[in-house]
């Protein structure tokens, strides 16, 4: 077979699949904007015929307090997961001792600790701590949840970078903390995008733990809110399908416009390394 | 007082430190819980050995739920990896890669309970798949997916599969870029056609991938909660009961919070097995 | 390796010092952005009984513990959905009327009885910050919060608003445990009712053939639906929803009523009986009622598409003309009028059966740590007065728990209720918080289901059956319903009459 007939099948391949692959959001997308009587009466694949934005409109006010819930509470803990794993990480990547490649191996699993077994003696916790019912509850969780793994993620990254780079800087009498900073934080900063995306984007997805601590409407957070526009009476789908692709925007608009930074860090999280 | 290399120490591991011997005791409570007999809404805690265990043998929910786990590790990582693998090669083939593994990866992105009700949407009776299978003359094939207790399982896997095809997907393609060109020149010249070549020099150099991804997949569908919960309840009846819902059910539902801590040890367990391999081979390349 | 050089310089310092700080102002920020707990009182060593090691330090409570602020009545319920809001501020009218300078701060849980309110009451009891009262449905789900502790006894409300003189037996035992009150009950539903499309029984002339469905036993009940299925079979003849599984397990607790009679339905639900011996008189009937379930299912009687229904679209097959019967409780009635169904074209209703009715109570109680607590009795007074009794109940569609108020009912279907709950024989339903455990409860559901589901698929009714019945008796043991129970008796669950 000649190589354009391949090239051809490959790509009309490639194109099928990503066509069947992008179905659901097309579907959602079209019955988001048809009106009611049209979403049950209509083919569903079938684009409305008058573009009707009231299901996102009480989509958005019914989900709204919990997204910004969800903004609230993923900020922080990012921040703080990203802040206490980069250190480690970067320690870690320097320093290879029979000590750290234990503590690498603990991080390591607990990175992968399935989230049932902590579910009860972290509610126990937070309870205990009387935070139950508040935002400090959620950040406390995601972030001694996912901090070990935005050790693991980042320490790929800065495995990655020579060491030249802080030896110039130690020779000039820095500290380690400074060198951190100020010579390796910037040149590792793609991977620290990396890691900082793939921490929110956790979060931002993140149910068992948000179902459990969403004690209240008042700080439930996105994906408790969408479960629960499914409710357990009917169901109207144009509304339930806007607020699912209201709940995914973040995600979506960084996987689009920071993919690169995504692959990455997923690949790094994999301990693929980041060739 | 204390040395500059142990403050240094202390800044860049201490909160790490802290964060993980906090998760390993909270395993622990959670294991000793599971050994308690709190099962109300009072706190509870005491000792009763492995009662709760004997109990959740004796339980046939265990073996159905434990059951569908084990077919939904199969049929989710052998097929993900497998698709991702051959997906990724054409792909690159192509030269096109960033449009398409883009695509591919958007659900990967999205969470897992958006991507249950997508679905939920997508297999209801006349949704898309149905329609679609209809205008393609496969009418017959049409069914109540999620509702028909035989399939219904296979219906939620496949969600998950499309989830995490990206995510299989840009695993391959790292794995096929890392190969040396020149294995794949030497075929070619040889006169390999493609899928010689893809038999023969391309699966042998990604095994790397495979044992990447394999893991992390088959822990994926160890811990499935979301989608259960969202799309089916673990129904209809208790087909598409998992592990972690019935933990989920059992602590949170029924109040018995020792058997559902009894469940999520187990569940622990078992991905110890995986975990554990995958973390000392994965040590093991990058410490070398 | 390399060598790390330096002692530490200011710079370092005051790095470490930012991040600390930024912790603080951040957590220091959330705590004071929050708040959906009241202003809280520290956990007072009864009702957060452990064992653990951190213990009575509980101080880190969010706010200074202060007197309670304003004068406010914090609660919780779950009457989120048309109709049941209007009836909620119904009552909350009557109460301003009466303490007008108090703020009801309302915290509607959407979602029902479910495990979400739930495990929302449980972590503010578990962490000493209950608020003044929440909707519980009283019976079982009540006793829970009581032999947890958590809760604090109303004999005083009881007492002075003369309950015990206007509320029947078996409601007064849903709310009473260890000899004291601990709920004050604001409604009554009843749980079996049989609702079905006028124009479908009198097409096929079903009455006539059969009787009333009033006085049915389950045999006919398995006949008319044979029957419907034979001569019009493009509808379905019993409409039944299990996407949330419970719907079914209500229609085999009034099938058991039906057939067993109340005291069988009490002692299995309660597991007063020998449930390991398979020949016990209980078995039978609940054996009878299981295996009409399954003929049901692998004969096609029900809707196929039930697992795909909330219980709210079953009732809508029948006013559509879809499905011809439906067993569900009253709310039902409340749906129907909310959609503009007509009464009588294309519904009825029917007690089922009724010489037995079958109650469930909303009630609202009083937590131990209530931060008003005497607001919050003013509230259970008021719940418990004829004018809100009679306000709410008009709206919501239930009937007053109080058997001396008679509103004006605009609908049908009321009166006879009403009437019944004075003088039917009265039992607990047990799905909905009454007479059993949850814990037993939700292993119900998934074993019905589960028989459902084998049936369909064409299952031997007999093997399945009796696969069912192990599996009740293993739910039985591991759920421990008999020593929840343990102390009740049968009698004091059944009002005879």
């Amino acid at each position: 077979m000649s190589i354009n007939a391949k090239m051809a099948i490959a790509y009309a391949l490639l194109i099928f699949m990503s066509l069947f692959w992008m179905l659901p959001f097309y579907v959602a997308l079209v019955t988001s904007l048809k009106s009611h009587e049209e979403t049950y009466t209509t083919n569903v694949l079938q684009p409305p015929s008058t573009i009707d934005v009231t299901p996102w409109i009480s989509a958005w006010k019914s989900i709204e307090r919990a997204f910004f819930n969800s903004i609230i509470v993923s900020l922080p803990s990012t921040f703080l997961c990203v802040m206490i794993g980069t250190l480690a990480g970067y320690y870690l990547s320097r320093h290879v001792s029979r000590a750290t490649r234990t503590l690498f191996f603990l991080i390591a699993i607990a990175t992968f600790i399935p989230y049932q077994i902590l579910l009860i003696p972290m509610t126990m916790f937070l309870a205990h701590i009387g935070v139950m019912g508040t935002y400090l509850s959620f950040i406390i969780a995601y972030t001694i949840l996912l901090s070990p793994w935005a050790a693991l993620i980042s320490s790929a990254f800065f495995m990655a970078i020579p060491k030249e780079l802080e030896e110039a800087s130690y020779i000039d009498g820095a500290s380690a903390l400074q060198t951190f900073f100020r010579v390796v934080l910037p040149v590792a900063l793609p991977g620290i995008i990396s890691t900082t995306i793939i921490i929110f984007m956790s979060i931002w997805n993140e149910f068992l733990f948000a179902v459990t601590l969403s004690t209240s409407p008042l700080i439930r957070t996105i994906q408790p809110e969408v479960a629960n526009l499914r409710g357990t009476t009917t169901v109207a789908w144009n509304t339930l399908m806007a607020g699912s692709l209201i709940a995914i925007l973040p995600p979506l608009i960084i996987t689009l416009a920071l993919g690169r930074y995504f692959i990455s860090g997923l690949l790094a999280g994999a301990l693929r390394g980041t060739r | 007082m204390f040395s500059d290399e142990f403050r240094e120490k202390l800044i860049f591991l201490a909160p790490i430190l802290f964060v993980i011997s906090i998760l390993y005791v909270m395993i622990g409570i959670s294991i000793y819980v599971s050994m308690s007999d709190w099962r109300s809404y009072q706190i509870s805690l005491n000792f009763v050995g492995l009662r709760n265990y004997e109990a959740l043998f004796s339980n046939p929910r265990f073996y159905t739920a434990l059951k569908n786990n084990i077919i939904w590790i199969i049929l989710f990582m052998g097929p993900t990896s497998i698709l991702g693998l051959v997906i990724a090669y054409i792909m690159v083939s192509t030269g096109k890669e960033m449009i398409f593994r883009t695509i591919f990866l958007l659900p990967t992105a999205i969470s897992m309970t958006v991507a249950g009700t997508l679905w939920v949407w997508m297999y209801a009776e006349n949704g898309a798949i149905n329609t679609l299978l209809k205008a393609l003359n496969l009418g017959f094939l049409a069914r109540p997916w999620i509702s028909d207790p035989s399939i219904a399982l296979y219906a939620l896997i496949f969600v998950t599969i499309w989830q995490y095809l990206g995510f299989a997907i840009i695993i391959f393609e790292a794995a096929i870029k890392g190969i040396d060109p020149s294995l794949i020149e030497a075929a070619q010249i040889d006169g390999a056609s493609s899928f010689q070549i893809f038999w023969d020099v391309i699966v042998p150099q990604v095994r790397h991938g495979f044992l990447v991804a394999v893991p992390l997949l088959a822990l994926s569908a160890l811990k499935i909660f979301d989608i259960v919960y969202v799309a089916t309840r673990g129904g209809p009846g208790l087909a598409t009961d998992v592990l972690g819902y019935f933990m989920w059910e059992t602590a949170f539902w029924q109040r018995f919070m020792a058997d559902g801590a009894a469940i999520a040890t187990i569940i622990f367990a078992i991905s110890l097995g995986i975990v554990i391999p995958y973390a000392l081979i994965a040590l093991r390349r990058w410490f070398r | 390796m390399v060598a790390f050089r330096k002692a530490t310089s200011k710079t370092s310092a005051l790095i470490i010092a930012a991040i600390v700080l930024i912790i603080i102002a951040a957590i220091a920020g959330y705590y004071a952005g929050l708040s959906s707990a009241p202003s809280p009182t520290p956990a007072s060593p009864t009702t957060v009984t452990t064992v653990t090691t951190v213990t009575t330090v509980t101080t880190v409570s969010p706010t200074p513990t202060a007197t309670p602020v304003a004068k406010q009545l914090i609660i919780y319920h779950w009457w989120t959905a048309g109709g049941e809001k209007e009836a909620i501020d119904a009552v909350f009218k009557v109460f301003k009327e009466k303490y007008p300078d108090v703020e009801i701060v309302e915290n509607p849980v959407a979602g029902g009885a479910g495990a979400v309110m739930k495990a929302v009451i449980w972590g503010l009891l578990a962490s000493g910050t209950p608020p003044d009262t929440f909707q519980v449905h009283a019976g079982g789900e009540l006793k829970e919060y009581v032999d947890a502790g958590y809760l604090a006894p109303v004999d005083d409300v009881w007492k002075d608003m003369g309950l015990e003189e206007v509320i029947p037996s078996t409601l007064q035992a849903m709310c009473k445990f260890n000899g004291h009150y601990y709920a004050v009950p604001i409604n009554v539903h009843r749980s079996n009712v049989l609702w079905y499309n006028p124009k479908i029984f009198e097409e096929l002339g079903i009455i006539d053939k059969f009787g009333d469905p009033r006085t049915w036993d389950l045999n006919t009940f398995l006949e008319v639906a044979r029957y419907i299925k034979e001569n019009k079979p493009g509808v379905a003849p019993v409409a039944l929803a299990t996407r949330n599984k419970w719907p079914l397990t209500h229609l085999f607790e009034v099938l058991l009523v039906l057939h067993g009679g109340p005291e069988t339905y009490v002692k299995f639900w309660a597991g007063k009986f020998d449930y390991k011996n398979p020949d016990d008189p209980v078995w039978s009937a609940v054996r009878d009622v299981l295996k009409t379930i399954a003929i049901m299912a692998k004969e096609g009687l029900f809707n196929s598409n039930h697992p795909e229904l909330t219980w709210d679209q079953a009732a809508a097959l029948v006013y559509q003309g879809k499905a011809a019967m439906y067993v569900h409780g009253d709310w039902v009635a409340g749906y129907f009028m909310s959609v503009g169904a007509k009464y009588g074209e294309e519904w009825a209703a029917a007690p089922f059966p009724k010489s037995v009715f079958i109650l469930l109570s909303d009630s609202f109680n009083l937590p131990k740590d209530a931060p008003h607590p005497e607001i919050a009795v003013d509230w259970l007074k008021v719940v418990a007065s004829s004018e809100a009794q009679e306000n709410f109940n008009l709206i919501k569609g239930s009937i007053p728990a109080r058997t001396d108020v008679s509103p004006k009912y605009p609908d049908p279907y009321r009166p006879e209720t009403a009437e019944d709950f004075k003088k039917s024989t009265l039992v607990p339903s047990a799905v909905h918080g009454g007479i059993s455990k949850e814990a037993f409860v939700t292993e119900m559901h998934n074993i019905l289901t589960s028989l459902v589901t084998s049936a369909t698929a064409g299952a031997d009714v007999d093997t399945a059956v009796n696969a069912a019945i192990q599996q009740i008796m293993q739910a039985i043991d591991r759920s421990g319903v008999v020593s929840f129970w343990e102390g009740y008796t049968i009698d004091y669950f059944i009002t005879k009459r």
